[in-house]
């Protein structure tokens, strides 16, 4: 009982299964906390890493920019022709003058030359 | 003046001077063990562990390398004491985004002697002669409030005194005599009965 010892024993115990604790750890958790020192070996003193976040940064803010533009270019690209069908479709001349085109042109073509 | 450039040069990254190394591999090799268990006590989750001990690394040979060696035990367990309070902070805003999402906290309670027993049906005396002590110790300690937990790991497992502690834990002395008080009483207290 923890009542009956005082706490400086108890203190002790404590401390002794902690230590035997940290003895028992398995060679794979030994393993993975040597390669975590070497990474950390690796870190320049007095460096900050954020210097990585910069151009990462910079190359997102540049494919976020492209996304964007391509989009808005694709949306206005889109209104332009939702417009022309429209256009199309109500217009008076009717389906008939888009289907002989051909001739108009040539027919244009015809008049200039003469 | 060239000498200079080429020493400024070579103490970055790989080039550091070798005897520098040596002894930052020897002091980061003799605290990695119980760093990393401290730091799974704190947060009850292995992966969490190594990555706070990894961080905490990182910070220290980045910051704290070129200080006085006997400097280097206490700015170490600053440094981890600051990421595990880092990783409470995170958990909490965690938590409060699951209670959001309708998970009550009761749901994510599994720290709890009541609930390690039950679950492994076992009592705490198996527990205890099955290498499980430090399972039960492991919660107990979990369950402590973050100060607490910092103020008995670092006094109990780590035997820094009160002034090192008050400096791992960038706190006043008064602060730690109060937080590893309550601690041991409520250890006493919660233990009891399921301690050898």
């Amino acid at each position: 009982m923890i009542g009956d010892k005082t706490e400086q024993q108890f203190i002790d115990e404590v401390k002794t299964v902690f230590d035997q604790n940290v003895e028992q750890i398995d060679a794979e958790t030994v393993s993975r906390l040597n390669n975590i020192r070497n990474i950390a070996l690796d870190t320049a003193p007095g460096k900050s890493r954020h210097w990585i976040l910069y151009p990462a940064g910079a190359f997102a803010a540049a494919g976020l920019a492209i996304i964007i533009f391509n989009v808005i270019q694709h949306d206005v690209s889109t209104a332009t022709i939702k417009a022309e069908d429209i256009e199309i479709i109500s217009a008076i001349d009717g389906l008939d003058f888009y289907e002989n085109l051909e001739f108009y042109r040539w027919l244009e073509e015809y008049e200039t030359s003469t | 003046m060239q000498y200079d450039v080429l020493r400024t040069y070579t103490t970055s990254t790989r080039e550091r001077p070798l005897e520098q190394r040596q002894e930052l591999d020897q002091f980061l090799g003799s605290v990695q063990k119980r760093a990393f268990r401290m730091a799974e006590i704190a947060t009850g989750n292995r992966e969490d562990a190594f990555d706070i001990l990894q961080d905490a690394m990182c910070r220290f040979v980045e910051k704290y390398s070129t200080r006085n060696f006997a400097e280097w035990m206490p700015l170490f367990h600053t440094v981890l004491q600051n990421r595990i309070r880092d990783w409470y902070r995170r958990e909490v805003v965690r938590n409060r985004f699951r209670v959001w999402f309708g998970q009550s906290a009761d749901e994510q309670d599994t720290n709890s002697l009541e609930n390690l027993a039950d679950g492994r049906g076992r009592s705490p005396e198996q527990q205890l002669q099955s290498r499980q002590g430090m399972e039960v110790l492991d919660q107990a300690i979990r369950q402590l409030p973050v100060r607490q937990q910092q103020a008995f790991m670092l006094r109990v497992f780590e035997g820094m005194d009160v002034t090192q502690t008050a400096k791992a834990m960038s706190c006043t002395t008064g602060s730690v005599k109060t937080h590893y008080s309550r601690a041991i009483h409520t250890l006493r207290e919660k233990l009891d009965g399921h301690w050898p």
